[in-house]
């Protein structure tokens, strides 16, 4: 059996009571009025003291403010001079360099690199102008190949079929977005044939040729003609004047794929002239339409007198 | 309103000088109303790049007195283009001809095109600092706000550092790029807030704090590794 619990006397635990009193179990209050007072007042002396600990915290940080500042010194870079080939250093901001045995300021590499020739991995500059410009050379080409599709869709000796595949050139030179794309359709519509219809030429077989077609009709050199237009005669005829491909060939020149300027490649040495003359399959620009167009009358000149 | 040490503004360039570099911090915001002290701030930290190939850009068409005043040619040399490889023969102004300054034109178009073959021009060859004052007014009625990203994007791989000098927040682009912020003097509750959220703070102790700076007075603050947090400097 257990001992009865023995109850002392204690004293109420609220700040000015000092009541004593007998505790039925373990309250520290006389009470439930001291303890509500209590409560309260240990509410209000919680929150007082953390306005006291912020207002500590703010009035003991530190009004210093010192932090690290080692002032940032020259660094050498891997670039050499140009002058006297010592490594170039880099001033304290890293954007310009300088030769200490020169004692002079140098361009540093990467920016002339963009206007250097061969280096498309750098990047380049395009300005708005430059990109007008570019978008009015695509826009020029455009309607240039548009209109030759035109004039060559407009002969009625061509068949439909060649006449449909005209016209799906026509719509992908209006789609073009990018020289590239029409350099590819100007490849593509060199090796297309365009097959004739006439009183010369071979109709389609499964459509319209009768059962008893007689191929005799046919004679060779208009059959070779009817097959591939653009083919050139076996023989020129003398007198012929020298064409732009064979002068640039006399000259030793070769013509590169289209782009923004002259396509020729004279003396192993691209030009950078602007492309404003047309040789028919290429575009070149005025010193070298010149050069090519003296060496064919030159020719020219030749064959006549002989 | 927070009780912030006061630094001498000698101090505080100190501190800059041994951050702003690209491969550490390499953008700077400053943020203030007109006659704050943006460009006379401008024109300090630019005297810790002596050396380097500066390009200020200046949409005021107007003749401005803080840019003007002084030697011809002291805060760069006045242009209406730059060519490709500027500097490289030292035809700029500034200590070593190596400072240009591009000012606007009443035409609005004719300056978007000047700043945009510019902007062109710094993001192909890198290593300059670019001073846009107001990035703002490029942004927002210049319609620049991509180049300007793009170039601020470059920083470190071009060696490229930029000046930031902004009126309002709003329509700036790479305003969240500001390795150094510094703000200044506003009006308004809006323009004090949005000071405090640069700063990454709000409440409105701060938002009372940024509300009472003075005119050529700023908030400075940085992020980088050994950071003592904000301090305020006159000058």
């Amino acid at each position: 059996m257990n001992a009865p619990q023995m109850r002392t006397p204690r004293t109420c635990e609220r700040d000015g009571c000092g009541r004593v009193f007998t505790p039925k179990r373990d309250a520290r209050y006389c009470s439930d009025t001291c303890r509500a007072q209590a409560s309260r007042a240990s509410r209000m002396r919680s929150e007082t003291k953390q306005a006291v600990s912020e207002r500590r915290e703010i009035i003991a940080a530190p009004l210093v403010w010192d932090p690290p500042s080692e002032p940032r010194t020259p660094c050498q870079t891997t670039d050499p001079c140009p002058e006297c080939g010592a490594p170039l250093v880099a001033e304290p901001r890293g954007i310009w360099h300088a030769c200490l045995a020169c004692g002079t300021l140098v361009t540093p590499p990467g920016v002339t690199a963009p206007y250097a020739a061969g280096t498309a991995r750098q990047r380049q500059v395009k300005s708005q102008r430059d990109r007008d410009a570019d978008a009015r050379a695509l826009e020029a080409r455009r309607q240039r190949l548009a209109d030759e599709l035109d004039t060559l869709t407009a002969d009625k000796r061509l068949t439909s079929e060649a006449r449909g595949t005209l016209k799906w050139y026509r719509a992908e030179v209006d789609k073009a977005a990018d020289m590239a794309r029409l350099d590819d359709l100007v490849e593509q519509a060199r090796s297309e044939r365009l097959p004739r219809a006439g009183w010369f030429s071979r109709p389609a077989a499964a459509e319209i040729e009768p059962p008893d077609y007689d191929d005799d009709d046919w004679e060779d050199g208009d059959e070779a003609q009817a097959d591939d237009p653009a083919a050139p005669p076996a023989a020129p005829p003398p007198g012929r004047r020298m064409t732009w491909r064979e002068a640039i060939t006399a000259l030793g020149w070769r013509l590169l794929p289209a782009g923004n300027g002259c396509q020729l490649l004279a003396d192993g040495r691209p030009c950078a002239g602007p492309a404003d003359r047309d040789i028919g399959s290429a575009w070149v620009c005025g010193a070298h339409y010149g050069s090519l167009g003296a060496v064919i009358w030159r020719d020219y000149d030749q064959r006549s007198a002989s | 309103m927070i009780d912030l040490p006061e630094v001498r503004l000698p101090r505080v360039l100190d501190r800059v000088g041994a951050l702003w570099h690209p491969q550490a911090a390499a953008h700077h915001l400053i943020f203030g109303q007109t006659g704050a002290g943006k460009t006379t701030l401008v024109k300090a930290l630019l005297g810790l790049c002596p050396y380097s190939r500066v390009l200020i850009l200046d949409p005021k068409p107007k003749a401005d007195p803080v840019w003007d005043g002084g030697d011809a040619g002291q805060w760069g040399k006045l242009v209406t283009s730059v060519p490709p490889a500027f500097g490289s023969d030292r035809e700029g102004g500034g200590p070593r001809g190596l400072w240009f300054r591009l000012a606007g034109t009443p035409d609005r178009e004719q300056t978007a095109r000047r700043f945009a073959d510019a902007l062109a021009i710094v993001a192909a060859e890198g290593h300059a600092v670019l001073v846009l004052d107001d990035v703002r007014e490029m942004c927002r009625q210049l319609r620049l706000a991509e180049p300007i990203d793009s170039v601020m994007n470059l920083g470190r791989s071009a060696n490229i550092l930029a000046i930031l000098c902004a009126t309002e927040t709003g329509w700036v682009a790479g305003r969240n790029q500001g390795a150094m912020t510094w703000i200044g003097h506003t009006a308004g509750l809006d323009a004090a807030k949005d000071g405090a959220k640069l700063l990454g703070r709000s409440g409105r102790d701060w938002y009372e704090t940024t509300a009472a700076i003075e005119p050529h007075a700023w908030i400075y603050s940085d992020s980088q590794p050994g950071s003592a947090g904000l301090c305020i400097t006159r000058g």
